[in-house]
């Protein structure tokens, strides 16, 4: 029996480290079409769309829409914290169902471009995300520098 | 399949159903190992076993330092130690890339075309080839008898021409056993031209006298090369390590590899030398138990079998030749060497290893012979 403490084996791993062990999955069955592995392939090209459109929501269109919802609960209520308290907690839920959402959307883009033909052994969420946070940075960015304009105490236009 | 059920079959594979899978291969596995006996190779003459993890654990550790580097090329610390358990001088140790290549490099060093060699036959295949690389010409001296008939047999056999003897000690297939006694007288006798090349791949296995009773001649006579190496009962044939003992400075310094032996050899090898003794022994005295056994009982059936002082026994039925005896044997599961290539068409070489393989060998031999009449 091999030991795989690396003080019996001049300093090497016998075996894997942990953690590090191949994602398997079943390859792609013989009889799957080409055609069919290229309509694959433009669904996942959809699916990754789709999850990026849903993470870049959460930079603009959806804080837009709570604070729409907020005003008219303020509105309607006529009290300011139950106007904030509306926009930060439904910020939040629909941060957690987005989230929730694109996750399984991630999933079944690695599911389809497994059937497209591609080693896909991890998600793109993460890169995603990362990815949506810096073009909502740089967005921000020039709306703030260059359309709407800094504050007048950090820069007075007159 | 639904559209999503198409996908789905992308999905991970749980680990739990991967372990199913191999539990499943593995039983299937099981059932075959079960259903079907290997066969008992007892055709090699190296040791059967794995190496000793810790002289193992010592060639992996050489090789995550400094290979980037050369090796100690005059393998300094072995020398030592080898010259220290051999009560000879460092400068008389050569550690090279092999036994075998310490004799073939000690035959060009030595021979010119036409010279001769004189070997005893049958003997280990590498001699005539060693002599024809040398284009020398091989002398094969078939030696029976006692100790004394066979150096003379040797003796007579050297001619103006003969430049050197080699002697397997203990002699593969044959397992003959030349006591140093025998071996000094022999010595004594020849020529001053013709060098000695002793190989003493086998002798760990001997127990007729000291281990280095043969190899203590190299101070008496300078044209003594004695032979060692590490792939018989250390177990390192895959390392490709052997050492000669002399007293030529000459010869030595022409033998000795370049740019010496590999750093992995060298740190199994020194690590062998520190800590192996041990294992050593029991390897030596298991050999030299299931040996005196295996030939007792070898008496009861049809069979002649010389005593043997090597890790094999060299054994022949009569009447049968010796590749019919070896396939008898193969149809039993146990194959051995076919004595043709090594030197005498009726006999078989069979390698001595544990009491369940001589077991085997014996109930395989009385299978394929059947028991010795009356």
């Amino acid at each position: 029996m091999a030991s795989n403490d690396p003080t019996d084996t001049g300093g090497l791993f016998v075996g894997r480290r942990p953690g590090t062990a191949p994602v398997r999955f079943p390859d792609v069955p013989p009889d799957v079409s080409p055609s069919r592995q290229r309509s694959d392939a433009l669904l996942a090209h959809a699916l990754l769309a789709l999850e990026l459109t849903m993470c870049l929501s959460l930079f603009g269109p959806q804080p837009a829409a709570w604070l729409w919802v907020g005003s008219q609960v303020q509105y309607v209520t006529g009290y300011v914290t139950a106007g904030i308290s509306t926009i930060m907690l439904g910020c939040l839920a629909s941060l957690m169902i987005t989230m929730a959402g694109a996750k399984r959307v991630d999933h079944a883009w690695k599911l389809v471009r497994r059937a497209a033909g591609h080693r896909q052994e991890r998600g793109a969420l993460e890169r995603i995300f990362a990815g949506s946070v810096g073009v909502a940075v740089v967005v921000f960015g020039i709306w703030f520098l260059f359309i709407q304009g800094p504050a007048p105490s950090l820069a007075p236009s007159r | 399949m639904d559209l999503f059920g198409y996908y789905r079959q992308f999905d991970d594979i749980d680990e739990v159903e991967m372990n199913r899978g191999r539990r499943e291969r593995r039983a299937r596995e099981r059932a075959v190992a079960l259903a079907q006996v290997p066969d008992l190779d007892l055709s090699g003459t190296e040791w059967p076993d794995m190496p000793h993890s810790e002289v193992v654990n010592a060639a992996i550790a050489r090789a995550r330092g400094r290979v980037n580097g050369y090796p100690d090329r005059h393998a300094g610390g072995i020398r030592r130690l080898l010259a220290e358990r051999h009560g000879v001088a460092p400068e008389q140790v050569v550690l090279g890339n092999g036994a075998a290549e310490l004799l073939q490099v000690a035959g060009l060093a030595l021979l010119s075309a036409g010279d001769e060699v004189v070997m005893p036959w049958p003997s280990y295949p590498l001699y005539p080839l060693m002599a024809a690389r040398a284009r020398a010409k091989p002398v094969s001296v078939s030696t029976k008898g006692d100790d004394a008939h066979h150096c003379a047999s040797l003796a007579g056999a050297v001619t103006e021409r003969t430049r050197a003897l080699v002697i397997c000690n203990p002699n593969d297939p044959t397992g003959h056993y030349l006591p140093a006694a025998e071996l000094g007288r022999l010595l004594a006798v020849l020529p001053e031209r013709v060098y000695v090349l002793l190989d003493e791949a086998l002798v760990h296995f001997q127990d007729a006298e000291a281990q280095d009773a043969c190899l203590r001649l190299v101070d008496a006579f300078p044209r003594l090369l004695v032979v060692r190496t590490f792939s018989k009962v250390y177990g390192l044939s895959g390392l490709r390590t052997g050492y000669a003992v002399g007293t030529d400075a000459d010869l030595l310094g022409t033998i000795a590899p370049v740019l010496g032996v590999n750093a992995l050899s060298q740190a199994a090898v020194e690590h062998a030398l520190r800590t192996g003794d041990d294992e050593v022994g029991r390897r030596r005295e298991s050999v030299s138990l299931e040996r005196a056994r295996l030939l007792e009982a070898l008496r009861a059936l049809k069979v002649d079998a010389d005593p043997s002082q090597a890790n094999f026994i060299w054994l022949s039925a009569k009447g049968v030749e010796g590749a019919d005896l070896a396939n008898r044997l193969r149809r039993q599961g146990v194959i051995v060497a076919a004595g043709g290539p090594l030197g005498a068409d009726d006999h078989v070489r069979a390698t001595v290893r544990d009491a369940p393989a001589t077991d085997r060998l014996m109930r395989a031999l009385e299978n394929a012979l059947g028991p010795k009449p009356g």
